[in-house]
């Protein structure tokens, strides 16, 4: 980001797709649309697409990883070649690795994990296309995905994410704004109680700016947390 | 909005929906957990008040032993140890069957030759400890080895719907299929009879499964049964009323029908002597000569896939199913 050209990312107001500083990018959800998953979800987010799949409670491999008093909550995100315009080198990496701990932790928050011990609930979410904001689609769609395999959990989680672009505060990045963005915030919310069980943030915010960047995703999630239980619902209503 | 709509139309709950907005002093029950005064659905399911207490009644998810339910389950032996077996029951952990629970007199070392890795058998969850150790039992009526017939699985959160209200729904099966079935609380189901009889079944299941939630579907279910059944013996009103609403069969006893495809096997008599205390090696190994030492000769085990129906099976005794039948509380409103 340094030395970095500076680019006029905002026109009247408007961004560089056309949407307001407050606005997210259209969500597209849909539930159980994987066979062999016990749960599994099938987020798009503006460009985004990801699908998750989610099994478990089940037996640990490897075993050492077991704990006696609770489950272990897995996720495995990974990034398909075609995900990118330029190819993406198949396999883990540092930044793949980075996110799967992330978003397993934030789940694990989440799951009444004391309820199953000696077990492991796992989480396989797959980038299909990416857009910037991967990670908050990848969490959403990983709360959808145990929701819909019937997983205890405190509630659904909200990926969602806010940034500065030419100095003014604004939600959800896309592509060129978070390339060429001055800060980027991604957040996972539970929008019903307000905890955070995932921050992670990219550049530098003022306090104040770091304060309305927050606003804006927690006004922002519960939109997208009423979308949520709605395609939840929807799974379960048709036969 | 529940409250009014009806008690047909359940509302679908998803983890972290309050559910006491307009009714504060319900308690907490199966499937929800309170946090300061809301109580909170932490299922996907459906919302469900019964005295007092709010339920969601889970859509979807694995079947999870719990204490003092003495679920009837069906299990596949994943592995023999000197004096245990290991048993898959289609759950997150495994159930530990020790020689005193099985049903035969073993000596140590040698529980291969009463079940084998591969053999399925009808069980009860015993005990489950607070690490979630299961102990599974054979020793009670009725529980034995699984030694022909098809077992198939179905998602274990739609089991007491397949069971029925008093085991309404699976009487109706059993009556239109001339069909023997077991219903474990595991998610899988053992049915023996006639090959086509066995598939008309399935079906029938695999529809109670698909639309589990509707409501009537005991209705439905016989009004597909009888468009399907071509030695469907006529029925008077009464007649049925009986059989709906009592699992222990209305006229001309169950059994005996279910018998029919499979003849001449082992009756009550055998059941009675399987739960004899110990008997001899040589009795035991004599009496249920038929186990290691049939599958040594037809190499017929059992596994979870389908196999062919063979003569000669016991059936679990009717007031044992009722008794099961009446441990589940039955889930829906019909």
């Amino acid at each position: 980001m340094i030395d970095m050209e500076e680019r006029i990312m905002i026109e009247n107001g408007t961004r560089l797709d056309g949407r307001r500083f407050d606005e997210v990018r259209p969500i597209k959800i849909e539930v159980g649309v994987l066979r062999n998953a016990v749960g599994s979800a099938y987020v798009e987010w503006g460009k985004n697409k990801v699908i998750a799949a989610a099994f478990g409670p089940r037996e640990v491999h490897p075993r050492h990883q077991q704990s006696p008093i609770k489950a272990i909550v897995r996720c495995n995100y990974n990034m398909a070649a075609f995900s990118v315009p330029d190819r993406k080198r198949p396999g883990p990496d540092r930044r793949s690795s980075e996110i799967s701990k992330v978003i397993s932790d934030a789940l694990t928050g989440q799951v009444f994990v004391e309820r199953f011990p000696r077990t492991a609930v796992d989480v396989f979410v797959e980038v299909l296309e990416a857009s910037a904001g991967t990670r908050c689609v990848a969490l959403t769609a990983s709360s959808l995905a145990l929701a819909d395999a019937g997983i205890p959990m405190r509630g659904l989680l909200v990926g969602c994410a806010a940034g500065k672009i030419n100095g003014e505060v604004v939600l959800d990045l896309g592509k060129e704004e978070d390339n060429y963005g001055e800060a980027d915030l991604p957040v996972g919310i539970e929008p019903m109680t307000g905890e955070i069980s995932l921050m992670q943030m990219d550049g530098h915010f003022t306090r104040e700016e770091f304060d309305k960047a927050l606003g804006l995703i927690t006004e922002a999630s519960k939109g997208i947390h009423e979308m949520m239980i709605e395609a939840l619902k929807r799974r379960y209503s048709e036969v | 909005m529940d409250t009014e709509t009806g008690t047909r139309k359940k509302e679908i709950v998803v983890p972290g929906t309050v559910l006491n907005r307009d009714q504060p002093d319900l308690k907490a029950g199966f499937g929800t957990f309170r946090e300061k005064d809301d109580v909170m659905a932490m299922i996907i399911g459906l919302k469900d008040v019964r005295s007092n207490y709010i339920n969601v009644i889970p859509l979807s998810g694995r079947y999870i032993p719990q204490f003092k339910k003495n679920d009837l389950v069906i299990g596949v032996v994943e592995d023999t140890n000197p004096s245990s077996w290991m048993v898959d029951i289609n759950s997150p952990y495994p159930g530990l069957l020790h020689v005193n629970d099985a049903p035969w007199r073993v000596n140590f070392g040698e529980t291969q030759k009463y079940l084998d890795v591969g053999d399925v058998v009808l069980a009860k969850v015993e005990s489950v400890n607070t690490i979630k150790k299961v102990m599974i039992t054979m020793k009670e009526r009725g529980l034995k080895k699984l030694d022909s017939g098809h077992v198939i699985e179905v998602v274990p959160t739609k089991v007491p719907r397949i069971i029925g209200k008093k085991g309404s729904m699976i009487a109706l099966i059993k009556r239109f299929t001339d069909v023997r079935i077991f219903v474990g609380q595991n998610g899988r189901i053992w049915l023996q009879g006639e090959l086509d009889r066995v598939e008309l079944a399935e079906r029938a299941i695999r529809m109670i499964e698909r639309y589990a939630h509707m409501p009537g579907l005991t209705d439905e279910m016989e009004r597909f049964l009888e468009a399907q059944g071509d030695h469907v013996p006529d029925f008077t009103d009464s007649e049925k009323r009986q059989y709906r609403g009592d699992p222990d069969r209305g006229p001309g006893d169950e059994r005996a029908g279910s018998m029919g495809g499979s003849g001449t096997g082992p009756r009550e008599e055998d059941i009675d002597s399987e739960l004899e205390e110990g008997p001899i090696d040589g009795r035991s190994g004599q009496a249920r000569s038929d186990e290691p030492g049939r599958k040594r000769q037809d190499g017929a085990r059992t596994d979870a896939a389908n196999r062919p129906a063979t003569p000669g099976e016991e059936e679990l005794n009717d007031d044992e199913i009722k008794e099961l039948i009446d441990d589940i509380v039955s889930e829906y409103d019909e």
